[in-house]
């Protein structure tokens, strides 16, 4: 480019080439500008998008058009200085001088001879003008030996209206000769002489001088004479060399001007084309330099939202190739690590919901508390025993579970003091008067120690955290079972080692009485009589009481079978009637209740044994009645039917109300006390329950709810019959 | 893995859009409106300014150009078919004080005391020029259309170097006639 400037300026041509460098430069600022716009637009929007590596390419981008800019901003003012002073160096006033000195000389010079040529057309005129009267020939004759003598190239005669009168020529194939032009005779009507020095060709110029003959005086017709001479050839290549010099340099100092104006147009477009083209490959470049940085970034970003494994392409070799490669390893590595994690994640979660499943499915109730007493894990059995939804446990403190006023205060605040005792194993019983009534529960506590050196690493110490597992489970039905089993066993040995003995007592009592009696009298006689019917009642009365311990250990061993409960209530009620009087026994039975699976032996005892009961406790009353009624539970499935025996007696004594249905508990003075624990045994043969409450009118109400297929367990009923325990007296339940 | 991002196809519309422009641009140069050489009273005439008056007198070099065309309507538009071009060299010879014209098809100049005479010779010369080549056509071909166009205008392009670019900026430089229509009858 450097080269074409040069070459503008110093070419004799450079008006083509600098033509051509602007049209060029014009067309390569405008390609430039449109790429650098197009570019400059996707960065603005690039920049807008927020996309990573813009900011970072913008501030390269400005980095670079700054470095450009300055040495650009040096060299574009010292380039215009030096082309202003070099252009004006080209007119020295000296150079004007000598061209136009030099001019000045030639035309001097050619005016001499020019001067010379009109002094001998002007002698050739006189002399024509004194020959005149010459015949044509010899005056055509004349006029040729002028021409020869004077060194003419063409000497012609004309007539006032511009015809040729006569003519020579040296050339002697021109037949005609170089007719003045109007503005000539112009002149000669004026009666001057007209001189003229015209240029043929660059290396040919002659002089045309015209002179009047003033014919009006010699009465003829003649009017002027034209003469031309060729300049010397010498004179004629140094006045054109002079011509052509002068002319090329007052075209230079007239284009001096536009000279300036054109070369600093054409270095500014160059200037702006490198200009641009820099920024271009500023832009360029940062795009390249800023890929790489780009690519990282984006790849970090991917990592932190979670796309493990993403790499990148390795274009270079140079430190952020390497930087690249490293990333593609932790990348690589990273995304084993998470699938490593993943792994460990699915199976600690399977372990969970193992865990869960264990515990969901685990009749004893779990608490799990962490670091800070704060519940974590509650089983559904837990909330089960407890009679508390999870929602209202979870998340709390044992502290916080102690505040409210509910049943399992007591129980939490157990819990509270467990864990505060830091102890690694602790255990203990607790009696809840809860929602299922009277629970006994037996608690354990465990201290989990985890170390969390994975997480938490200190220069001191690595921190422990513990946490603290609660076991416990409601005993309130194994305990019930063991006590009845033993107190089967005890009636079941009271049976056998007493029931054996009773008869030979009996049978001896009765032979002494038959041996002896006759052989005393009077007084004694009386008192064996007395003393043996003593040891006879007292042997029935034991019998009687054995009987009742046999029947109290002996479970129900008959087959279950189809039974109508109203009718066995009617057939019992009928029986006792009589025995009862006055007490009245009023029947409120549903005849829509389906028929049962029971054994109808055992269930009449329960309500021989019932009936007795209240009609021991109506002795004292003055309108006694029993009311039996009977419906189904359709409160709650409608698979259990209730039966109801009323009184309106005195109703039971505190002090047997906790334990009513145990075996040898009762109120009255001659009572075995082995009553309702049968009607509780055979009940719960039934896997029915009873229990008994304080009725309407001050009575005792005790409730039987059986089966309607007796083949249901134990604990199936008790989760239906806490679905209504608001009408039911835990303390007197049982079943 | 990364993949490099496209150029957006609008640059290509850009590129479309610019080069259209430029498209537009150079038509309308092309067909500037005439300046400084008119047709009044069935005859041309050129007023020079004084820019390039002094240029001439100078020994700048000036040439005109006069175009001959056939006209044609087709299609909404008019189109012209240039068959013929004659050049005018102008120049001042300093020693003669004189002005020079060199026409394209002779070798002598034709030499005129003033610039006024030597505009006017160009203008007579054109259209004589112009009325030659027609009826020559005329004469050859019957069914050419009657209706011409010419056009005499300064040749820009054939100034010298450093004064071409100003010349294309100033419009004092704009000697142009433009396409004007011409029936023979008025030839």
């Amino acid at each position: 480019m450097s080269y074409l400037i040069i070459k503008s300026l110093s070419d004799d041509a450079s008006g083509e080439l600098q033509f051509w460098i602007t049209i060029i430069g014009s067309l390569g600022i405008a390609t430039l500008l449109f790429f650098l716009a197009s570019n400059g637009y996707r960065l603005l929007s690039q920049f807008r998008r927020n996309e990573i590596g813009s900011i970072l390419t913008a501030k390269m981008v400005v980095i670079f058009f700054f470095l450009t800019m300055i040495p650009f901003s040096l060299i574009y003012f010292f380039s215009i200085q030096f082309l202003n002073k070099g252009v004006d160096s080209w007119f020295d006033v000296r150079i004007e001088q000598t061209v136009k000195d030099s001019l000045l000389l030639s035309q001097s010079a050619l005016e001499g001879i020019k001067e010379e040529v009109i002094s001998d057309v002007e002698r050739i005129a006189i002399n024509i003008r004194q020959n005149q009267n010459k015949p044509a020939k010899e005056l055509l004759a004349i006029i040729r030996e002028l021409r020869k003598i004077n060194g003419l190239t063409e000497l012609s005669l004309y007539t006032d209206d511009g015809r040729v009168l006569a003519f020579s020529s040296s050339d002697q194939n021109n037949i005609l000769p170089n007719t003045p032009s109007d503005e000539v005779f112009s002149e000669l009507r004026l009666n001057q002489t007209y001189t003229l020095l015209e240029p043929i060709s660059p290396t040919i110029q002659q002089f045309r001088v015209v002179a009047p003959i003033v014919g009006n005086q010699l009465g003829r017709e003649f009017y002027g004479v034209q003469a031309i001479k060729l300049l010397p050839l010498r004179y004629a290549t140094l006045a054109s060399s002079v011509e052509t010099a002068s002319n090329q340099y007052a075209q230079m100092v007239f284009a001096r001007g536009p000279l300036k104006f054109s070369l600093i147009v054409t270095l500014s477009l160059i200037s702006l084309t490198s200009l641009l083209f820099s920024i271009l490959t500023a832009v360029y470049l940062s795009r390249r330099l800023v890929a790489p940085i780009s690519n990282l970034a984006s790849g970090t970003q991917r990592i932190a939202e979670g796309d493990y494994g993403s790499q990148l392409p390795e274009t270079s070799s140079d430190e952020l190739g390497i930087l690249t490669k490293s990333f593609n390893n932790m990348s690589s590595k990273i995304s084993e690590a998470q699938q490593i994690a993943l792994a460990s994640q699915t199976e600690t979660e399977q372990q969970k919901g193992y865990l869960e499943a264990v515990l969901t499915n685990l009749s004893s109730g779990v608490f799990s508390f962490d670091e800070e007493a704060r519940l974590q894990i509650c089983n559904s059995a837990a909330s089960e025993i407890l009679g508390l939804e999870h929602a209202t446990l979870l998340g709390k403190t044992a502290s916080t579970l102690c505040q409210p006023d509910h049943h399992a205060k007591q129980f939490f605040e157990l819990i509270n003091s467990g864990i505060k005792s830091k102890q690694n194993n602790w255990q203990d019983e607790l009696t809840l008067l809860g929602a299922h009534g009277r629970q006994m529960l037996i608690i354990r506590g465990t201290v989990l120690r985890l170390n969390n050196d994975l997480f938490e690493v200190s220069a001191q110490a690595v921190k422990r955290i513990e946490n603290y597992v609660i076991v416990f489970d409601d005993v309130t039905n194994l305990i019930q079972a063991q006590r009845d089993a033993a107190w089967g066993e005890v009636a079941r040995r009271l049976a056998h080692e007493i029931k054996n003995p009773l008869t030979p007592i009996q049978l001896s009592a009765e032979r002494i009485k038959r041996k002896l009696y006759d052989h005393v009298d009077g007084e004694l006689q009386e008192t064996l009589d007395r003393s043996t019917r003593t040891i006879v009642q007292q042997v029935e009365s034991m019998k009687e009481m054995v009987n009742a311990f046999s029947s109290y250990a002996q479970p129900v061993r008959a087959k279950l079978a189809p039974l109508d409960l109203n009718q066995l209530v009617r057939d019992v009620a009928e029986l006792h009637t009589s025995h009862i009087h006055p007490i009245e026994i009023k029947l409120e039975l549903d005849d829509k209740i389906p028929n049962i699976k029971a054994n109808a032996s055992a269930l009449r005892q329960v309500l021989n044994n019932l009936i007795i009961n209240a009609s021991h406790a109506l002795e004292k009353t003055e309108r006694p009645m029993i009311t039996i009624s009977s419906q189904v539970a359709a409160k709650i499935t409608g698979e259990y039917i209730d039966l109801l025996i009323e009184d309106n007696g005195s109703g039971i004594p505190k002090d047997i109300c906790k334990s009513l249905f145990d075996p040898y508990v009762s109120s009255k003075a001659k009572g075995s006390g082995l009553g309702l624990a049968i009607v509780k045994r055979i009940v719960e043969e039934h896997s029915g329950s009873v229990w008994a409450r304080q009725g309407s009118n001050c009575g005792t109400v005790m409730h039987l709810r059986l089966p309607i297929n007796a083949m249901k367990t134990y604990r199936g009923n008790r989760r239906q019959n806490s679905l209504h325990s608001h009408d039911i007296d835990p303390t007197q339940r049982a079943g | 893995m990364l993949t490099a991002t496209k150029q957006p196809t609008s640059i290509f519309r850009m590129l479309v859009v610019l080069l259209v422009l430029s498209a537009i641009l150079i038509h309308s140069i092309g067909t500037a409106k005439a300046q400084s050489i008119g047709y009044d009273n069935r005859g041309l005439k050129i007023d020079l300014s004084e820019d390039v008056q002094a240029a001439i007198d100078s020994g700048v070099t000036l040439t005109f150009e006069s175009q001959f065309a056939h006209a044609k309507y087709l299609i909404f538009f008019d189109w012209h078919t240039e068959f013929a071009r004659h050049e005018f060299q102008v120049t001042r010879h300093t020693l003669s004080n004189r002005y020079l014209v060199y026409e394209s098809n002779k070798v002598e100049p034709h030499i005129f005391s003033s610039t006024r005479e030597t505009m006017t010779y160009i203008c007579q010369a054109s259209l004589s020029s112009f009325s030659n080549h027609i009826a020559k056509h005329q004469a050859q071909q019957l069914h050419l259309p009657s209706k011409h166009k010419m056009r005499l205008r300064l040749s820009k392009t054939k100034l010298p170097g450093p004064m071409r670019l100003t010349a294309f900026i100033a419009s004092d430089w704009d000697l142009d006639s433009g396409w004007i229509s011409w029936q023979s009858d008025q030839l």
